[in-house]
């Protein structure tokens, strides 16, 4: 059996999507599957890139896409490639989708999950279904093996979809429910978010004008 | 005066030119000043998720090319109408193209808002915003998730009023036209 996981961040390797995306190959791997990997942003670069996106995605008895939520629905690339898969793909093989966003509840993926089933639909994939992840930029990008305990409950959950697409199935509802749970508390996150965004604007120099509003104009 | 209206194209080929000339045509004829802007013409990068819009260069993108002056007109127009095919449920990857690059318009910060956490908006010019979703015919999955995620596009962006419209290529563009009207009406627009 093989598995192609395909990362739809712009920070490739060093994204939280590539995090949870490597940590479900690698579980698969242990379980003997054959596995390789790929990154948007780079295969839709050249059409080579792309060609070879195609093939992997029909060699591949599961595809594992795995992106970060922008704007509540993929980034655009990740959109692009599935319109590209959409339009020239011509074989089966089933899907699951593993999603992170930067707002710490996980329901603000939702509209990125239906969008990924909806994608298999009209793909032609057998979709195994999704896990959510609310903020991402917790774990950011590192090995879910040396991100402590906070993402306990995320490796169970991963641990779970693991077994399950391993033996052909869909990834189960609790596996959902787990992933889904905050990383943190909200009051928690939204205090050491906002810490962290003044400090970066301090180390920039611009948290004098952190709210400039450098297109407005006065006749609308 | 007049006030200005913005409309972001993201159509993959000529499937809404119909829809968007009907909706200029609409807007022009109630005195707004409209401009149409097909984003699959423009020169458009991917979002880095570099977040220099946040702290390097606050409320601008650190990437010089179309999306700036597209954001700048999407902050001061008092209407925005976003066309797309619906993909998947969600929008054209050229729409998604200008709206990822829109992260701008939100402070970094963090804030409770209807009971989830969101960024606030970095202006508070009122606005209204109408999505209209174009598909070949009726579709429910599609359609429902087009839904649930333009109502969450509105919740992130917080307009004064906002609405969705899907029309279908399966039938006559008179019911197109009456559709985006009442999503006008629905979203406060007085056409």
């Amino acid at each position: 059996m093989r598995a192609f996981l395909l990362t739809g961040s712009p920070r490739g390797k060093r994204s939280t999507s590539h995090s949870l995306g490597a940590y479900v190959l690698e579980g698969l791997e242990d379980k003997g599957w054959e596995v390789e990997e790929g990154a948007v942003g780079e295969v839709l670069s050249t059409a080579q890139g792309i060609e070879d996106m195609i093939m992997a995605t029909e060699r591949a008895d599961l595809t594992v896409l795995s992106f970060p939520t922008y704007f509540d629905s993929p980034p655009a690339p990740v959109i692009q490639a599935m319109e590209v898969l959409r339009d020239r793909r011509k074989r089966g093989g089933s899907l699951a989708a593993l999603v992170n966003g930067g707002f710490i509840g996980s329901e603000n993926n939702q509209a990125s999950l239906m969008i990924c089933r909806l994608f298999a639909r009209d793909c032609g994939f057998d979709y195994r279904g999704g896990l959510s992840l609310g903020g991402g930029q917790l774990i950011d990008g590192r090995s879910l093996r040396d991100s402590g305990r906070m993402v306990t409950r995320t490796r169970r959950a991963l641990d779970l979809a693991i077994d399950a697409l391993a033996d052909g199935r869909s990834i189960p509802p609790e596996a959902g429910a787990m992933m889904g749970r905050n990383l943190i508390p909200l009051f928690i996150f939204i205090l050491i978010g906002n810490r962290h965004w003044k400090e970066r604007a301090q180390e920039n120099g611009t948290l004098a004008w952190i709210k400039d509003r450098p297109y407005q104009e006065e006749a609308r | 005066m007049k006030f200005r209206a913005l409309l972001l194209d993201g159509s993959m080929k000529d499937e809404m030119d119909r829809v968007r000339e009907a909706t200029a045509d609409l807007l022009k004829e109630k005195g707004f000043k409209v401009e149409s802007v097909p984003l699959k013409e423009r020169n458009i990068g991917d979002c880095r998720g570099c977040f220099g819009c946040w702290v390097r260069s606050p409320g601008e993108c650190v990437v010089s090319d179309d999306a700036l002056a597209i954001t700048r007109s999407f902050v001061n127009a008092a209407l925005i109408v976003l066309l797309t095919p619906v993909t998947f449920g969600g929008h054209s990857h050229h729409l998604k193209k200008a709206l990822d690059r829109m992260i701008c318009t939100m402070l970094p910060y963090f804030e409770r808002h209807g009971g989830e956490v969101r960024h606030p908006r970095r202006y508070e010019n009122a606005q209204r915003l109408v999505f209209v979703g174009f598909l070949p015919q009726r579709d429910n999955e599609a359609q429902s998730a087009f839904r649930e995620l333009t109502k969450r596009n509105a919740s992130n962006l917080r307009p004064a009023g906002w609405s969705t419209a899907l029309v279908f290529s399966n039938e006559r563009l008179e019911m197109s036209s009456i559709a985006i009207s009442e999503a006008f009406l629905e979203a406060g627009v007085q056409v």
